[in-house]
C-alpha cells in the first residue's frame, strides 16, 4: 500500500511526538512505531526533565549550561548546549499547559529535584533542577504529547517495522515499511523524513533499555552510507537493579539515597567531595564498578547497595512509589527497610545520527546536509550530551531538539517537491524479507543475540581495554558470519516477530560495530568512554567527535571539531 | 531452578481456523519472570511462538496476557509466585491475530471517545498554571494507567457488550475530570453518561483485581458516577 | 481456561442470579395473591404450601431475598464511597450476617419453633 505525507516520522516517544504535533501545523504528518505510541520506551524514564525554573531554590540556564558542558567532559557542542538551556524554561512551561501532570510544591508550582550533575554557581553545590512527576516522568509526559497530537490530527501507524529509509541523490524521499499484523508492505512517500526511533540498549546483555531498543534506523543509515558520530559513549547508568538491570532512578540519590559498598563505606565521598553520590553518572558507575573490582562489592560479588534507608518514608512513597515498587516485585525489598542491590547497566546512547541544531541530518564531518532527513532524540547526535549525559537532560533534549526539527521541517517544506519511492526499492525490500525467510542453516536466532550482548557487556561496557576491544571486534565478525546461518521457523506474514528479530539483530550486530571500531579508535579516556590502557583525557589530540562511515563493508574515520563557546575545558572534578 | 510447564493456547490463522494448545518444559529460575520463559521458549524451542513485549518492567504495557485465569503482565509475575503449570492465553474479548497477540485497535478507539487531552482554552500564564499537591493527589492514581488493556479484557460487563466503554477509558475520562486545569470536564462527562458509559459499570472489580499498576479502577469510576448523580440533580433543580 | 473467579465476581453473579430468581417469583406470588377471590381454591394451594419440597422453595427465598438486599448494601455503601479494599471485607460481612438471619428465618419455615 502506498501512502503519501508531507512529513513521515519514525518513532512515536518524546522526540517523534513533539516533532508530530509541530509538523501537523503545516501539513499532513505520519507517525510510524514498532509498538503502540503510549508503549515507546519514553515512558520508562523516571527521574526528571531538567529546566532551571527556580521554583525551589535559585537557578539559572547559565548554570545549567555550564554543567551540561562539563558534564559532557566537553565533548558536547556548547552552541547546541546553550539553544537547549536557554529553551528549557519555555519548554517545561510548554509542556504543563499541555496538560503534563507534574508533581507539585506547596505554592502549587512544579516540584524539582536534585539530579546527578546539576549544581548551583558552576559547579558549587547540588541544586535542584529536575521537574518530575513521582518518578514516572516520562510515562506523564509521553502520555501528553500523544493524547494532544492526536487532537491535532496526526496519522499514527502503530505496529509497522521500518524496513528501509529511501535516499537517492542526498535526498530522502520517505520511508518503507512492514505492516506487523499482515506482513504486507507499505511505503510513505515523504517531503520530510524525521528519526526519532530511540536508543539501541539492546547490544547490551545488562541493560536498562527496551526489547525494542535496537536502533534499527541508524543501522538503515549507517549501511546507506550516513555516519554515525561519538558511537563510543554509551552510558552505564550506576544504579541499575542488580539481576534484571531495571533502572533505579537518580532521583532516588536526588532525593537522599546514597550508595554503600560492603563495609558499609559512603564511598562516592572519596570519589567525588563536593557532590558525592550526585556525581555525574560515568563517575559514579566507575566508582561503583572500582569498588567492586577491590573486592568492595556486597558479600564479594560485583554489586553495591543504593541505601534510602534513611530517605523518609513519605518521600519514598509520594515521590519513588515506582522503583519502590520494582524493588518488591523483582527483588522482594522494601527499599524503606533494607538497601537495593544496583550495578551499572547500560542506559543511553549518547552517540548517534549526526544532526545539526535544528535536527538536520549531516552527511559528512564538514556539514553537508541530506536533503528531506531529519533525526531527534537519543537516535539524534546533536551533540549535546557530548561523552556523558547528564541525568534529566535527555526528556529535555527530546522535547527541544523534537519541537526544533518540527520547525525546520516546517519552514523546509515550502521549497520542497515531493519525490516518490522508485518500484526497485520496493521490490527490494520485499526480497530481503524473502531471503531471511528462506536462509538455511543451523543457528539461531535468539543464541547469536545472547552471544553478541554478554560479549558487549563483557568487553565494552565501564572499563574498556585496546586486548578487550580488538577480541570483540573479532567476535563481532564472527558472529556477523553466524547471523547468515540462522534459519527461520516462522515462514508466515502475520506478525511474524521471529523475522523482525532476525531483522533487528543486523541491526545490532552492525551498530555493535560501529562501537567498538570507534571505542578502539578513540585513545583516550572521556565520559562514558574509559580506556584503561588511556587513562587521561588528551584535549590535544581528541577534542572532537568520532564520524564513523560505513563503507563497502568497511569502516572509516573522520573528525569533527567540537564547538567551544564560552567554557573552556577544564580538569572535571566534583 | 525448577522445570515449568508452559501450556500456551495459540493460533495460526495461517494455518487453522481454530486455536491449539502447545505445552513447552523450561528450566526456570525462581527469580524469573513469566515473560523470560516465553523469551526462552522463542529463543531456543519454538521461534513461531508469537507474544508482545518491549520494557520488560511493567510500564510500557505490551505483555498483557491470561496467566492461568487471570489477566497480568507476564514481566511482571515472577515464577516464584507461579504453580509448576501456567497456562498462557491472550486477553479475553478482543480478536486474537496470532498466538498471544491480540488486536488492541478496539481498545485503543474506546480511549477516544472520552476526549482523553487536557482541554483549556483561557490564555495560558507565563508560567506555569499553579495546581496544589492536593488538587495534583486527586489524579495521581489515575495517572499511572498504562494502558496494557488487562482491565477492560477482564470485565464481565465488557464480554457482554462489546460497545461498552470499559474501565481503562473511563478511568481516561477521571483523570481530566478531576484534574483542576481542564475546563470541559461537564462536557467529557456527558460524553460517559450513558448505557455504553460509566452506568454500565456494576461493580465487580475484576479490573482491581487485575491493575498491574493497582489502581482502585472501580473506586474512581464510583467518584465519577456520584459526579453524575449529583450534576444530574442539579440540572434538575 | 475459565476466567478466573474473584470474590467481586462472585457476589456480582449472586446479585444477578438472585435477582432473575426474585423476579420469577413475583409473578408467582401474584399468581396465588389472584386466587383470593375464590376461598375454595385459595385453600388448596394453602394446603399444597405443607408440602416439604415447597417448604424448602420458601427457604430458598428467603436465601435469595437475603443475599440480594445485603448485597445491595454492600454495593450501596461502596457507591456512596466505602473504600474500595474493604469491599471483599463487605462480602464476607454480609455472608455472616446473612447466614444466621438465614439459620433464624428458615428453622420456623422448616417447622421448627422458638
Amino acid at each position: 500500500m502506498k501512502h503519501h505525507y508531507d512529513t513521515v516520522i519514525i518513532g512515536s516517544g518524546l522526540a517523534g511526538l513533539r516533532a508530530a504535533a509541530e509538523a501537523s501545523e503545516h501539513g499532513s504528518v505520519a507517525v510510524l512505531t514498532k509498538l503502540y505510541p503510549t508503549r515507546s520506551h519514553s515512558t520508562a524514564a523516571q527521574g526528571g526533565i531538567g529546566a532551571a525554573l527556580g521554583n525551589e531554590e535559585p537557578d539559572s540556564p547559565e548554570w545549567h549550561f555550564y554543567d551540561t558542558a562539563k558534564g559532557s567532559d566537553f565533548l558536547g557542542d556548547q552552541d547546541a548546549i546553550e539553544v537547549m538551556c536557554e529553551d528549557a524554561i519555555r519548554t517545561i512551561v510548554e509542556l504543563e499547559h499541555l496538560g503534563v501532570p507534574f508533581s507539585r510544591t506547596s505554592e502549587g508550582k512544579i516540584a524539582q529535584r536534585r539530579f546527578g550533575g546539576h549544581t548551583r554557581d558552576f559547579g558549587k553545590a547540588a541544586v535542584r533542577r529536575a521537574c518530575y512527576s513521582a518518578d514516572r516522568t516520562g510515562h506523564a509526559i509521553l502520555f501528553a504529547l500523544f493524547e494532544q497530537s492526536e487532537l491535532q490530527g496526526v496519522n499514527f501507524f502503530p505496529e509497522f517495522h521500518v524496513l528501509d529509509i529511501v535516499i537517492e541523490n542526498e535526498r530522502c524521499l520517505g520511508v518503507i515499511a512492514l505492516e506487523i499484523s499482515s506482513g504486507e508492505i507499505h511505503t510513505f512517500s515523504a517531503k520530510a523524513t524525521l528519526i526519532a526511533s530511540g536508543g539501541y540498549g539492546k547490544v547490551f546483555r545488562t541493560t536498562s533499555n527496551a526489547y525494542a531498543s535496537t536502533g534499527d534506523c541508524l543501522s538503515i543509515l549507517f549501511n546507506a552510507g550516513i555516519p554515525l558520530e561519538d558511537m563510543e559513549f554509551f552510558q552505564f547508568h550506576p544504579t541499575g537493579l542488580y539481576g534484571p538491570g531495571i533502572l533505579i532512578t537518580e532521583g532516588a540519590r536526588g532525593e537522599g539515597g546514597i550508595l554503600i559498598n560492603a563495609k558499609g563505606e559512603r564511598f562516592m565521598e572519596r570519589y567525588a567531595p563536593a557532590i558525592k553520590d550526585l556525581a555525574p553518572r560515568d563517575m559514579v558507575s566507575r566508582a561503583v564498578m572500582t569498588e567492586v573490582r577491590e573486592g568492595r562489592g556486597i558479600n564479594g560479588r560485583d554489586y553495591v547497595y543504593l541505601d534510602l534507608r534513611q530517605v523518609p518514608e513519605e518521600v519514598i512513597k509520594e515521590r519513588l512509589p515506582e522503583i519502590s515498587t520494582f524493588c518488591k516485585i523483582y527483588l522482594g525489598i522494601d527499599p524503606s527497610g533494607k538497601p537495593i542491590p544496583v550495578l551499572p547497566t547500560a542506559h543511553y546512547a549518547m552517540g548517534g545520527i549526526p544532526t545539526d541544531v535544528d535536527g538536520r541530518v549531516l552527511k559528512d564531518e564538514r556539514g553537508s546536509v541530506i536533503h528531506g532527513l531529519y533525526a531527534a532524540g537519543e537516535a539524534a547526535c546533536v551533540s549535546v550530551h557530548g561523552a556523558n549525559r547528564l541525568g534529566c537532560n535527555s526528556l529535555l533534549d527530546t522535547v527541544v531538539f523534537g519541537r526544533r526539527a518540527g520547525m525546520a521541517i516546517n519552514s523546509d517544506l515550502r521549497n520542497t517537491e515531493k519525490g516518490s519511492i522508485p518500484q526497485s526499492m520496493i521490490d527490494k525490500a520485499g526480497d530481503e524479507i524473502d531471503s531471511l525467510k528462506n536462509r538455511t542453516g543451523d543457528e539461531q536466532a535468539g543464541t547469536v543475540r545472547n552471544e553478541l550482548q554478554s560479549a558487549m557487556t563483557d568487553k565494552c561496557s565501564v572499563f574498556r581495554t585496546e586486548q578487550d576491544l580488538s577480541d570483540l571486534a573479532g567476535k563481532i565478525n564472527e558472529l556477523k558470519e553466524k547471523s547468515k546461518k540462522i534459519e527461520l521457523k516462522d515462514k508466515g506474514k502475520i506478525f511474524n516477530t521471529e523475522l523482525l528479530e532476525a531483522i533487528e539483530l543486523d541491526h545490532l550486530i552492525n551498530l555493535a560495530g560501529a562501537i567498538t571500531h570507534s571505542a578502539l579508535q578513540r585513545r583516550e579516556s572521556r565520559g562514558a568512554h574509559f580506556r584503561e590502557d588511556f587513562s587521561e583525557r588528551d584535549d590535544r589530540k581528541w577534542l572532537k567527535h568520532t564520524f564513523v562511515f560505513k563503507t563497502d563493508d568497511r569502516l572509516e574515520f573522520k573528525y569533527k571539531p567540537v564547538t567551544i563557546t564560552q567554557f573552556q575545558p577544564e580538569e572535571r572534578k566534583y | 531452578m525448577k522445570t515449568c510447564t508452559f501450556n500456551i493456547k495459540r493460533f495460526d490463522p495461517e494455518k487453522a481456523s481454530t486455536p491449539r494448545w502447545a505445552k513447552f518444559s523450561v528450566e526456570m529460575e525462581q527469580t524469573e519472570r513469566l515473560l523470560d520463559g516465553l523469551i526462552k521458549i522463542k529463543d531456543n524451542m519454538d521461534g513461531t511462538l508469537t507474544f508482545r513485549r518491549s520494557c520488560a518492567h511493567g510500564i510500557c504495557g505490551s505483555c498483557a496476557v491470561k496467566i492461568n485465569g487471570k489477566n497480568g503482565l507476564a514481566c511482571q509475575t515472577l515464577i516464584k509466585d507461579m504453580p509448576d503449570t501456567i497456562t498462557l492465553e491472550p486477553l479475553e474479548a478482543y480478536p486474537v491475530i496470532k498466538d498471544l497477540v491480540v488486536d488492541m485497535s478496539p481498545f485503543f478507539e474506546k480511549n477516544d471517545k472520552v476526549m482523553p487531552y487536557l482541554v483549556n482554552d483561557e490564555t495560558p500564564p507565563d508560567r506555569e498554571r499553579l495546581q496544589s499537591p492536593e488538587d495534583q493527589h486527586k489524579i495521581l492514581q489515575s495517572i499511572t494507567c498504562i494502558m496494557c488493556g488487562s482491565c477492560t479484557s477482564s470485565c464481565p460487563g465488557y464480554w457482554a457488550n462489546k460497545d461498552y466503554l470499559g474501565p481503562s477509558a473511563l478511568l481516561k475520562a477521571y483523570r481530566f475530570i478531576f484534574d483542576t486545569r481542564d475546563n470541559a470536564s461537564g462536557e467529557r462527562l456527558e460524553k460517559i453518561i450513558h448505557n455504553n458509559g460509566l452506568w454500565r459499570c456494576r461493580s465487580i472489580y475484576n479490573c482491581v483485581e487485575v491493575c498491574p499498576k493497582e489502581i482502585d479502577i472501580t473506586g474512581h469510576l464510583s467518584k465519577l458516577k456520584r459526579l453524575a448523580v449529583k450534576k444530574k440533580l442539579l440540572e434538575r433543580k | 481456561m475459565k476466567y478466573k473467579w474473584h470474590t467481586g465476581s462472585i457476589a456480582w453473579i449472586i446479585h444477578r442470579v438472585s435477582g432473575i430468581l426474585l423476579l420469577l417469583y413475583i409473578f408467582l406470588h401474584l399468581y396465588v395473591l389472584s386466587n383470593l377471590k375464590d376461598p375454595q381454591k385459595f385453600e388448596s394451594i394453602m394446603k399444597a404450601m405443607d408440602n416439604p419440597f415447597v417448604k424448602i422453595g420458601e427457604a430458598g427465598l428467603l436465601f435469595l431475598v437475603i443475599a440480594h438486599s445485603l448485597n445491595g448494601i454492600r454495593l450501596t455503601l461502596l457507591d456512596i464511597g466505602t473504600p474500595t479494599k474493604y469491599q471483599k471485607l463487605l462480602f464476607r460481612a454480609a455472608a455472616i450476617i446473612g447466614g444466621i438471619i438465614f439459620l433464624i428465618g428458615a428453622w420456623p419455615i422448616m417447622g421448627g419453633g422458638y
